[in-house]
């Protein structure tokens, strides 16, 4: 299991809690989505196509295929930024999630999975933090 | 599933913003030996 810097978890603990309720049982499907798959990240969540952005902060989504996400200033809270992104009712067994994407210039980032089983609500957990322009992050039964 | 792209300023004060494109998530790929019914040999199958 990779451990992060404090200063990740810290960042990760900003995003906001999901709200079970309506993130679950949405779609009386057994499955939405069909794996492997691959998405524009500018592609919006709606429940019948089951996959997209779901919210997000200071990121820019306007313009298809290029989904910005920009802290405006170094001070709370705008010194953060994110897009969420769901997919819902996988029923296979997880691999792999590859991004493609563009750091700026000395920038880094991180991955967060929203773990469903912490608690009574659950909790994000950051999965990469770094880089790299197309990180290759390890969703199987013992990542790495 | 559920996840998220994030960044931020940390305490460096450096910008940091990202680009994403797109986002692929895979399923596992099962491999086996499978035996074919005439004797042919079948080399390598591979079940998605």
């Amino acid at each position: 299991m990779t451990e992060f810097p404090q200063h990740v978890w810290n960042a990760v603990k900003r995003i906001p809690p999901l709200n079970l309720d309506t993130v679950r049982f949405v779609s009386n499907k057994r499955v939405s989505v069909i794996l492997p798959i691959t998405f524009d990240a500018t592609v919006q969540y709606n429940p019948t196509q089951g996959y997209g952005w779901a919210s997000l902060e200071h990121a820019d989504v306007s313009v298809p295929g290029i989904a910005r996400v920009e802290p405006t200033a170094p001070t709370f809270p705008d010194d953060l930024g994110y897009i969420m992104y769901r997919v819902d009712d996988i029923t296979q067994e997880l691999d792999d999630m590859l991004c493609t994407l563009t750091p700026g210039l000395g920038s880094e980032y991180g991955i967060a999975i929203y773990n469903f089983g912490f608690g009574n609500s659950g909790i994000w957990e950051p999965m990469y933090w770094g880089g790299d322009p197309d990180p290759l992050i390890d969703l199987g039964p013992n990542p790495e | 599933m559920i996840f998220a792209f994030f960044t931020y300023f940390p305490d460096d004060f450096t910008l940091h913003e990202i680009t994403i494109r797109t986002v692929s998530i895979g399923q596992s790929v099962v491999s086996g030996t499978v035996t074919m019914d005439d004797g042919s040999d079948p080399s390598l199958v591979t079940l998605i």
